[in-house]
């Protein structure tokens, strides 16, 4: 009887961690399928992105992919992110975002308050600041950076960016200093009156002026043209402000 | 020696000078205002009657070395019988022993008797003010300076000056771009167009003044311009009485160059304002010949005030016609240093507690 309790309990106890690393896999906010990242990672990943949702009621997602099956990988991004019913609320609020090791392709989709939070240019910015981690292999410091960001911009939507005090001494001492150099330079000049006149503007005899001749003769014209610029390194912005995405 | 005019008080015989404020000559003894044109008449009757021969002899002292008196002039008070000796170009000054005004008549005879003079309006207590005025509200002036306020020497000087009047005739040659941008899906384009802009005509300067003094710094006279030419009178050596002045030396033809400057500039100035509608305008060549010239010779007021501090001299000048007062001041290099870091400090805190309160807000 004794050897069937304990059976049961060691039966009870797999069948529990099975669905816990199910969830992790298929339900949670990481949907690391290509295992680019190791378990405890993973697991500090997911902690780190609970904590948002937690904070804020908006879902941070990362999911890896093998391929990409659209041209543009933040379709595919927006693709999972609402197939899989990512998203707090009503309007779903959340990010996510898709990397792709093998395409080298990496896409971040915002919806609701992630995309009020984080705008098509803010996401390029992201992107880009995780791409050389990415490119290395780094992928759980680009995750861990991923989920930071979100962390920082997702918290200044809801609850107003914190004061950046080094930003603002810096650059208030170069406004003072600039300030500064304008007036003493003004009370500088005061010193000075003793100037030489280089013109004659008030001998002029008051209505002598005559234009006797005047010709404007066109000579050439010069056309020149340069190319706007566009996206070379592969990355661009959702045109309806979606997210971006970029090639690593 | 050379023969020196003193103006005496027909009813005191004192030295009488021109004054200020009434603009009369004036005996400061008994206060006997005369008008101007009696002056005139005074000074012509005595240019009929003066043919003194006045001969000094003396055995004291040495004699003048060869050379020594090159550059000077020495001149007999008619009032204490003290010698004057003045530079070459001295026309007034005052006799160093009794203080009576005399003016070097001989500085004015023939070609060298200037056409008009602008007599002085403000005088020597109006200068002292000015200069005061001129300390106040510096910031960056020396509190020593400013506090000691000491004035080596105010001299009141009628400055020679050549007024050129001249019709400049212009023919200028200008190069013009027009600059017009435009964009397509995927090209910004650039055009410039050139043209080469031609303006022709003429303008008229008048009384362009060039002080004909070597001994004035051209700039502190440029400074103090303008005069009021329309209270200028005919040149009479009575208003000269109780002043300084210098007959030129520089003469018309060397002062000409900087009038010709100053007339080409504006001439340029001007022709470039009728030529509008471009992005760019580069003169190319200017050719301004001048047409009627004319130099006249006046001599203009100036009070100069001189001091010193810390071994440097500062020399100021004030229009004796308008008041207007320039000349350099030194700089307190420690206030300068106490300002610029006090006033950085003071828009940092408000810039710091302001950029606080729009991000708290």
């Amino acid at each position: 009887m004794k050897k069937i309790f304990v059976f049961l309990i060691c039966t009870l106890i797999v069948c529990a961690s099975s669905f816990v690393v199910f969830a992790a896999e298929e339900g949670g906010l990481v949907w690391d399928t290509e295992d680019l990242v190791s378990e405890a990672q993973e697991a500090l990943l997911s902690e780190q992105l609970e904590g948002i949702k937690f904070k804020y009621s908006v879902e941070a997602v990362v999911v890896t992919v093998a391929d990409i099956p659209t041209e543009d990988p933040l379709d595919y991004a927006e693709y999972i992110f609402f197939d899989n019913g990512f998203g707090c609320g009503e309007n779903k609020d959340g990010v996510l975002l898709l990397v792709s090791d093998s395409e080298g392709s990496c896409a971040l989709f915002t919806n609701g308050i992630g995309r009020d939070a984080i705008d098509s240019d803010t996401a390029l910015d992201i992107c880009n600041e995780i791409k050389g981690d990415l490119s290395e292999g780094k992928y759980a410091k680009a995750f861990s950076a991923f989920a930071d960001e979100c962390d920082y911009y997702i918290n200044g939507e809801i609850n107003g960016f914190p004061y950046d005090f080094t930003v603002g001494i810096i650059g208030s001492l170069v406004f003072g200093f600039v300030v500064a150099f304008i007036v003493t330079g003004i009370m500088k000049g005061q010193l000075k009156s003793v100037r030489k006149q280089d013109s004659a503007d008030r001998y002029t005899k008051k209505g002598s002026m005559d234009v006797t001749g005047a010709k404007d003769l066109y000579l050439y014209s010069n056309i020149t043209r340069i190319k706007k610029e566009n996206n070379s390194s592969g990355s661009s912005r959702g045109s309806s402000g979606r997210g971006a995405s970029i090639k690593f | 020696m050379a023969v020196l005019q003193e103006y005496k008080c027909p009813c005191c015989d004192g030295a009488i000078e021109f004054d200020t404020s009434a603009q009369k000559m004036k005996c400061p003894y008994c206060d006997t205002e005369f008008e101007m044109e009696t002056l005139l008449a005074y000074d012509e009757e005595l240019k009929d009657g003066f043919d003194d021969d006045m001969q000094w002899q003396s055995a004291a002292g040495g004699q003048w070395q060869e050379g020594e008196t090159q550059g000077l002039r020495i001149y007999v008070c008619n009032s204490c019988g003290g010698e004057i000796v003045g530079e070459e170009t001295t026309a007034a000054t005052e006799c160093p022993f009794c203080s009576n005004p005399v003016v070097m008549m001989g500085q004015f005879a023939g070609d060298l008797k200037p056409d008009y003079v602008i007599p002085f309006k403000l005088n020597k207590k109006a200068a002292k003010d000015a200069l005061r005025r001129h300390y106040s509200s510096k910031k960056l002036l020396p509190k020593v300076f400013k506090d000691e306020n000491h004035i080596d020497e105010i001299k009141g000087i009628y400055v020679p000056f050549w007024l050129y009047d001249a019709d400049a005739n212009a023919h200028i040659r200008y190069k013009a771009t027009r600059i017009r941008r435009w964009s397509d899906s995927n090209y910004r384009y650039t055009e410039t167009s050139y043209y080469s802009v031609t303006r022709k005509g003429r303008i008229g300067f008048e009384l362009v003044p060039v002080d004909g003094s070597s001994k004035m710094d051209d700039t502190l006279m440029e400074s103090i311009e303008p005069y009021d030419f329309s209270q200028a009178v005919d040149f009479q050596t009575a208003y000269l009485a109780g002043f300084l002045a210098d007959k030129y030396d520089v003469d018309s033809e060397q002062s000409i160059g900087r009038a010709n400057e100053r007339i080409k500039r504006s001439t340029e100035d001007a022709f470039a304002k009728t030529v509008t509608g471009y992005t760019t305008v580069v003169p190319v060549s200017s050719n301004v010949c001048l047409e009627n010239g004319v130099a006249k010779y006046a001599l203009y007021p100036v009070w100069i005030l001189n001091t010193t501090w810390k071994d440097k001299k500062y020399t100021f000048a004030m229009n004796g016609q308008t008041g207007k007062l320039v000349g350099d001041l030194p700089l307190d290099k420690g206030a300068y240093r106490k300002w610029l870091f006090g006033i950085a400090g003071i828009a940092s805190v408000a810039a710091f507690a302001l950029s606080y309160l729009w991000w708290m807000l």
